[in-house]
């Protein structure tokens, strides 16, 4: 079992991710914006974040950047209906590019996860 | 005190106005949306508000300022990125670079409109937002607290718009709610609808308010396609000046027919517009064909544009009476612009006409058919105004118009133009029509009016054969045939008919500058 971050504003979308991913066996928290991600990060210390890029209050790339300088740093997968080029090379797990099918969620999440 | 009247009476300066992303919009709201203002739009779900709000974001970034997209409850960021791409207007390269889509529904639900009029002033000022647009406006009515908590949200975005200088779209689903605090609050509110005619929708849309400035009022249609909502303004609404252009009774363009040009004193006067009404299979579209080909002849550019027939099927049948039309074509001296004429929009295809109009340099028009133009629209009564102003419009762009027009009955005595008061509009009116004469069906080419000119008042039979048109001498032992009726007259009571074969004043075959 993992613990998993979902950083994501969009309540239908982030709510049905939380259910797929409990019913994989993972331990899932959520955060509807960048600055309640960052501050889930420090306590919760999840093994995977799945995360958007356009948030309120701090946008997902601040939050990546934030969490790139940690040690150790959670695997990211990023969700997004940006092109990739918005990530401006900062490495990441993974890029589901918004819609993406549920096996490609999955299927990151495993390659993504140690 | 003095200073201080002074200064009230200094003439303001004019708000600067930004573009709703559709050219045709702006025109009806004279310029676009006040910058910083916030606006209503209002129309029942699948009539394009979303469409418009994402034109308006693209059009902002399009300018190199960013734009924010706040959903409440509505579809997915990601199934409305599915939506968009198939438009022309949508460029994934903004998307979270110049577009930011966030969902307010979370913020709203947790903190009320407090939190929500928060959240937008952080991210407008963080991003030096131009343009916000909020999809489910209609979801604060169930989160306010009361009716002055949507009031101090609404003064809160206002303050925050004007400061920032961005122009706010709030998405509606209400759109009877004129005396609801937000529709006397915000600056403007723009109503969608989508009503069927038959089995057609039309989509309409109506700028029911628009505070400091004037706007084009009525409604107006529109349609959405690839390129996103196109608005297409009344034309009778746009383009109300009477023309400065004179039709000019001493330059006549001629038919190429010399025994129809001397019907006409030597030809249409410059200018002028004239109806074609007649049977199917009467000789309209062969005889304004001639008119096309006549004038490209002398020199001047041609434009055809009607709906049944293809270019190819055209050129074919003029070749069969001896005129090729192919050589003018390729030499862009003609065009053949032909339209589909299936769920199209009257206003929609008299701005194709005027683009074709405005971007070439074309003395000689026909339009193939008026029916589309008239039939598809959604108040008959509009049609004399609606025809009256494409008139206008094409004679102040000096060219000289043939338009066809089919009579209600294929025989019988029902001459009646089946657009309404079409015969006053046009200038000159020429019938052309069948009737059946010892056991066989002739063509009949009449003249029922020209306007500052004479014209031959006799009924002569058309003749079209592979050596081209030729008009008789009339049946001066007959009467009755307009009506489809004819019988033989008294030898007394025929008159003489002079052959109808000179000209007796040409146009110059060097073509005139347009002035």
């Amino acid at each position: 079992m993992s613990r998993i971050l979902i950083v994501e504003d969009e309540e239908i979308l982030a709510a049905s991710l939380e259910d797929i991913l409990e019913d994989e066996g993972h331990h899932v928290r959520m955060a509807r914006n960048g600055l309640e991600a960052l501050e889930l990060l420090t306590r919760e210390r999840p093994d995977l974040v799945l995360l958007d890029l356009m948030l309120p209050l701090m946008d997902g790339l601040t939050v990546l950047k934030t969490l790139r300088r940690e040690s150790p740093a959670p695997a990211v997968v990023v969700m997004t209906s940006c092109e990739r080029t918005v990530l401006r090379e900062v490495p990441v797990q993974g890029f589901l590019r918004k819609p993406f099918s549920l096996d490609a969620l999955l299927g990151a999440v495993k390659a993504a996860l140690p | 005190m003095g200073g201080s009247e002074e200064k009230q009476e200094a003439p303001q300066d004019e708000i600067p106005r930004i573009s709703s992303g559709t050219s045709y919009l702006d025109q009806i709201l004279e310029g676009g949306w006040l910058c910083g203002g916030i606006y209503i739009v209002a129309g029942p779900p699948g009539t394009g508000k979303t469409t418009l709000g994402n034109q308006f974001c693209f059009s902002v970034a399009n300018r190199g300022e960013a734009a924010l997209y706040v959903t409440l409850l509505t579809e997915t960021h990601s199934r409305m990125m599915l939506h968009l791409r198939s438009l022309a207007f949508f460029r994934s390269e903004y998307v979270g670079t110049r577009i930011y889509y966030l969902s307010g529904s979370v913020t709203l639900k947790d903190s009320g409109l407090s939190g929500l009029l928060e959240l937008l002033t952080r991210t407008v000022r963080e991003r030096r937002i131009k343009a916000l647009v909020l999809d489910g406006f209609t979801l604060l009515h169930s989160y306010a607290k009361s009716p002055m908590e949507l009031r101090e949200f609404l003064q809160g975005l206002s303050v925050l718009c004007e400061l920032t200088g961005c122009t706010a779209l709030l998405l509606s689903t209400e759109v009877n709610k004129a005396v609801d605090v937000e529709y006397a609050m915000v600056d403007g509110i723009l109503a969608l609808s989508a009503e069927l005619l038959g089995l057609k929708a039309i989509r309409g849309l109506e700028v029911i308010k628009f505070r400091g400035s004037n706007n084009i009022p009525g409604k107006h249609t529109f349609l959405i396609d690839e390129r996103g909502v196109n608005v297409y303004p009344r034309w009778e609404a746009v383009f109300r000046a009477t023309p400065r252009a004179v039709p000019d009774s001493s330059v006549r363009l001629r038919f190429g027919i010399p025994s129809v040009d001397a019907m006409c004193q030597g030809g249409l006067i410059a200018g002028s517009s004239t109806l074609l009404l007649g049977s199917p299979g009467g000789g309209k579209t062969i005889l304004g064909l001639n008119f096309l080909a006549e004038g490209v002849a002398r020199g001047e550019r041609g434009l055809y544009f009607g709906f049944a027939e293809s270019a190819e099927t055209l050129i074919r049948k003029m070749k069969s009476v001896g005129l090729d039309l192919a050589p003018h074509v390729e030499r862009g001296l003609l065009r053949l612009e032909v339209h589909a004429p299936v769920e199209t929009l009257p206003d929609a295809m008299v701005q194709q006409l005027m683009d074709h109009v405005s971007q070439h340099e074309y003395q000689r028009l026909f339009i193939d058919g008026l029916e589309p133009f008239c039939k598809e629209a959604i108040d008959p009564e509009r049609t004399p105004r609606f025809m009256s102003a494409l008139l206008n419009a094409l004679r102040d762009h000096h060219l000289t118009t043939l338009a066809t027009e089919q009579t209600h009955t294929l025989f019988g005595h029902d001459l009646r133009s089946p657009v309404q008061g079409a015969e006053a509009i046009f200038d000159n009116v020429m019938l052309l029509r069948l009737v059946e004469l010892n056991g066989r069906l002739r063509r009949l080419l009449s003249i029922l009016k020209m306007r500052d000119s004479d014209n031959d008042p006799f009924l002569r039979e058309l003749v079209i054969s592979g050596q081209g048109l030729q008009v008789q001498e009339p049946y001066a032992e007959l009467e009755g045939m307009l009506t489809d009726m004819p019988h033989h007259r008294p030898p007394s009571a025929r008159p003489k008919a002079p052959r109808p074969t000179k000209s007796p004043k040409r146009r110059p075959r060097k073509p005139r500058g347009r002035g």
